[in-house]
């Protein structure tokens, strides 16, 4: 039987560890990538951010991937810029950071299992995203369906994420349907520079989850947290390569 | 009204968690295609043959009845259910013993070739069965359905069963009534949000007994074209 003092701990917890995420998706909203790394992830070794096709594991990767997207943000500002002189002709550099992508991530469904221990925790959201962005076609709508999941670490007294799983199911462009082949826009010459932006190589070049398509076999989401003793005795949102 | 020291108020707070987790673990479930999995971890036991499934033209009743129609939903290679939900309403039974739940839910049903919007609500009554929350009553109540990639606003603007796809794949249940109908949103509050309650009765339930017939009048003529 639990205290009233523990069962407020766990639930404040549980409140808190919703928070962060909450946080995490709107700087992901106001293009404020270049601060996730700090603000939100632990400090261990083996950190690991995950997509369908590949991950970033390690300190120095992952925080790669989040400064690689602050420059993707500033590279859109400035085409933006060049694409809407009389809009933007007169903005600084620092005043058209931002302009273009617009992410949209809300997380719903939350499953939140604190240790018993209360060293670690997971949890595990849907997410029915809409993500807008700029690319080589220009400004482009998203809807990209998928989950956040994650493990989280208690350190110094302050939750961090440990191991981070983004992982969609459809990713399609609006007003077309996911059930069918997606027809790609066509590039247009001043959003070219974006054709050669790359993010960093992937630590894990891995194709983690498939995007719906009608061949592909039923897909099981990432596993359900269940209430847990301690990190030993459950399993890991971590990147377990192939064999 | 009840009142009630520190350690019970922290146990229905967490109670409340407990019953959205389940909630929310029903969905990762249905994406999984675990209908007979999700039967039988999540629903109730003891109270098999009042369990129902409601959509907008009826409710399943029992649980071997549930699971007959669970069956029949799409599943394996190119099928991909999502019925997320937010915006909770959860109420706890002043008793303890049960709750009652509604939600939003933006969803969508895929197969092969074929993609559709599935907009509505998702009520659910839960009850506590050997100390855990299961599922009791389920009204997943459909608002719009659209295929993706069609413009929604030139679609039909009445709905009508007879042609709906959601309607016909819901069968023929064990009680068939017209609970929901999406002309008529703004008099038709069913599912309606639970209200404060002391303990379970029938009669304000999300089961059959709880549906109380309607004062619609677009719902009495059926369709929505003609009653405007």
């Amino acid at each position: 039987m639990k205290t009233v003092e523990q069962m407020v701990t766990r639930w404040e917890d549980q409140r808190t560890i919703k928070n962060l995420m909450g946080k995490y998706v709107n700087c992901l909203l106001l293009n404020w990538e270049g601060e996730i790394f700090e603000r939100f992830w632990s400090k261990k070794e083996d950190i690991s951010l995950m997509f369908n096709n590949g991950a970033y594991v390690g300190q120095k990767s992952v925080d790669a991937y989040y400064k690689a997207c602050h420059d993707r943000n500033a590279l859109v500002g400035m085409l933006m810029q060049k694409r809407f002189p009389t809009l933007l002709g007169n903005k600084t550099e620092d005043e058209v950071y931002g302009v273009g992508p617009f992410k949209v991530k809300p997380l719903a469904c939350p499953i939140i299992e604190v240790a018993y221990d209360r060293e670690t925790a997971k949890g595990l959201w849907f997410c029915q995203g809409a993500y807008n962005d700029v690319e080589e076609c220009g400004p482009v709508a998203r809807w990209t369906w998928g989950y956040f999941a994650a493990d989280f670490v208690l350190e110094d007294g302050q939750w961090k994420i440990w191991h981070l799983q983004y992982l969609n199911d459809v990713d399609c462009i609006c007003g077309q349907s996911w059930a069918d082949v997606q027809e790609p826009l066509p590039a247009l010459p001043e959003f070219a520079e974006l054709g050669t932006f790359s993010y960093p190589e992937y630590s894990v070049l891995q194709n983690f989850r498939e995007l719906y398509s009608a061949n592909r076999p039923a897909t099981l989401t990432p596993e359900i947290p269940e209430p847990y003793e301690n990190f030993a005795s459950t399993f890991s949102y971590g990147v377990k390569k192939e064999a | 009204m009840r009142v009630y020291d520190d350690y019970e108020q922290m146990l229905r707070v967490w109670d409340v968690e407990e019953i959205k987790k389940l909630a929310n673990k029903r969905v990762y479930y249905q994406i999984n295609q675990w209908a007979e999995k999700e039967l039988d971890e999540l629903w109730t036991k003891e109270r098999a043959d009042t369990a129902s499934f409601g959509e907008n033209t009826g409710f399943y009743v029992g649980m071997e009845t549930i699971r007959g129609w669970y069956t029949t939903l799409p599943s394996g290679t190119g099928c991909y259910t999502a019925h997320p939900i937010t915006t909770a309403v959860v109420e706890l039974a002043g008793d303890g013993q049960a709750a009652r739940g509604l939600w939003t839910c933006i969803g969508q049903e895929t197969v092969p070739g074929k993609a559709m919007w599935l907009l509505g609500k998702v009520a659910m009554d839960f009850v506590r069965e050997n100390g855990a929350w299961k599922i009791w009553h389920v009204v997943e109540a459909n608002d719009i359905s659209s295929e993706a990639g069609t413009n929604y606003s030139e679609g039909d603007p009445y709905w009508e069963p007879e042609t709906d796809p959601v309607v016909a794949a819901f069968g023929e249940p064990t009680i068939k009534a017209l609970t929901h109908d999406p002309n008529f949103n703004w008099w038709d509050n069913y599912p309606a949000p639970p209200q404060p309650y002391e303990t379970f009765t029938e009669d304000e339930s999300y089961g059959p007994e709880g549906f109380k017939g309607t004062y619609n009048k677009g719902l009495e003529v059926k369709q929505g074209g003609n009653y405007i």
